[in-house]
């Protein structure tokens, strides 16, 4: 009950500052533009526009998720209201799972943004894969949340802040990413979706993991 | 499970600082500090800038931790602050700036699991005219007035309060010393430390005075007529001195 109470919170911190959705909209548009631009640029032919779209979202996901997650929880920890749950008797399981939940929305959101400008701006079709390439996209956003809002706790806590989170963040997702992209580029290819491919099954695992660091890290990175 | 409101206290000393001791960037902030406060206690912790107080009462919170040293906390495990039985305002207000004050106070509520009535709380802390407003919205005294309701809505065992008056205005600290009052009526094992500058304004309130100086007590006493700011700082002058020598 309480990890909803929270949820709530946060959801509707975001939705009244707009500070962050207004950032993700506005970077994820951008990032778009100049990568589609770039693209287009290099007239490549549709068949290798295709294969690189995956990547290419993905590396726009990055930027404009982790700058919008980064300015949601740096606002929250500014003003240290996260001691003050510490204070109001919830645990850090509860406040990383609610957090988790919170910007997987937020995240997830900015994935549907950069999807939809970037399969516009390069002209690809995405409804005829629209139902693997959601679990291949849902796994990845939740495991880069659950990565995402530890290492954005870690930075906000050091002096370099957000010089630190690029550093932090980047490598521990490389494993992540390579997965989705692979997976990706199989779809986009026309290939068949398999559940039981081995890509799939790390994507799985990383997200297992991802979550259960987090749980278990939490306390000590927003504990001074 | 939510912990009970009310520590079992079955002895006298409610927190029980010993030989505390932490360090920031290598400059000693605390320097084995041993303090027992004890049950239905209110005590002020005075002394300059710099001197330990905040990093003293962080600490008790349990909101960071000790180089060296132990605290312990009467009803809770060994080196374990008992949080939801704390009630800490420290110099962030720990407010959701974006949530109105009627919505902070029912999410502290709500998160500690007490049928508070918030309407009560608001018109015990004039904010009732403000109630619908957004924090952000509010000027620094309301803020503080909000933050200190809301630490209030718990009814909390250990009051730990960090400079609570500098935001405040007459009204506001007649506000705070009254409802220190009814607190400590309502629960006799309530232990409250204060860390303050103004001792004007809330020495009335106090049984007990302890004076930090560089990271260690300077002196402690339960009869605030010896507070005299010359000896105090007569005594930080010999600390400093002997440190450095």
């Amino acid at each position: 009950m309480k990890i909803f109470t929270l949820i709530k919170k946060d959801l509707l911190q975001e939705l009244r500052a707009k500070e962050s959705l207004a950032f993700m909209f506005s970077l994820s548009i951008l990032f778009s533009v100049v990568l589609g631009i770039a693209v287009n640029s290099a007239l490549l032919n549709q068949e290798s526009v295709t294969k690189l779209f995956p990547g290419l979202l993905w590396v726009i996901f990055i930027f404009s998720a982790t700058m919008t997650v980064e300015r949601s929880l740096q606002n929250e920890m500014q003003h240290m209201a996260l001691e003050g749950l510490l204070l109001l008797g919830v645990s850090s399981f509860q406040i990383f799972i609610a957090k988790l939940v919170s910007n997987t929305l937020l995240s997830g959101l900015g994935f549907l943004l950069c999807t939809f400008f970037l399969a516009i701006l390069l002209d690809i079709g995405i409804v005829h894969v629209a139902a693997p390439f959601t679990l291949i996209a849902s796994l990845t956003v939740i495991g880069y949340s659950a990565l995402a809002t530890v290492a954005v706790a870690i930075s906000s806590s050091s002096q370099l802040k957000s010089l630190l989170l690029p550093l932090i963040l980047i490598p521990l997702l490389f494993p992540l990413f390579f997965a989705a992209t692979e997976l990706g580029a199989v779809l986009f290819a026309g290939g068949a979706f398999d559940p039981a491919s081995g890509w799939l099954s790390l994507l799985i695992a990383l997200d297992v993991l991802y979550i259960v660091l987090g749980m278990n890290l939490y306390e000590y990175v927003i504990k001074e | 499970m939510d912990p009970p409101r009310t520590p079992d206290i079955t002895g006298s000393a409610a927190i029980s600082v010993s030989k505390a001791s932490k360090s920031f960037l290598h400059q000693p902030a605390l320097r084995d500090i041993t303090l027992t406060l004890s049950a239905k206690s209110l005590t002020l912790l005075c002394g300059a800038n710099g001197s330990g107080k905040s990093t003293l009462l962080r600490a008790i919170a349990g909101l960071s931790r000790l180089d060296s040293g132990s605290l312990s906390y009467s009803g809770a495990p060994k080196g374990a602050a008992p949080r939801a039985l704390v009630g800490y305002l420290g110099h962030h207000l720990m407010l959701y700036p974006h949530l109105s004050v009627l919505e902070n106070g029912e999410f502290a509520a709500r998160m500690l699991g007490t049928a508070c009535d918030i309407g009560a709380q608001l018109n015990e802390w004039g904010l009732e005219p403000h109630a619908h407003k957004r924090v952000h919205e509010l000027s620094k005294g309301l803020q503080a007035r909000a933050a200190l309701m809301r630490i209030f809505i718990g009814e909390p065992a250990y009051l730990l309060l960090d400079e609570p008056t500098s935001a405040l205005d007459e009204a506001g600290v007649e506000i705070l010393a009254r409802r220190i009052e009814r607190l400590r009526a309502a629960n006799e094992q309530c232990c409250v430390l204060i860390a303050t500058h103004d001792i004007a304004r809330l020495g009335s309130l106090a049984e007990r005075v302890v004076v930090l100086g560089a990271g260690a007590i300077l002196f402690d006493t339960e009869n605030c007529d010896e507070i005299d700011s010359n000896r105090a700082r007569e005594e930080a002058f010999n600390l400093y001195s002997r440190i450095n020598r």
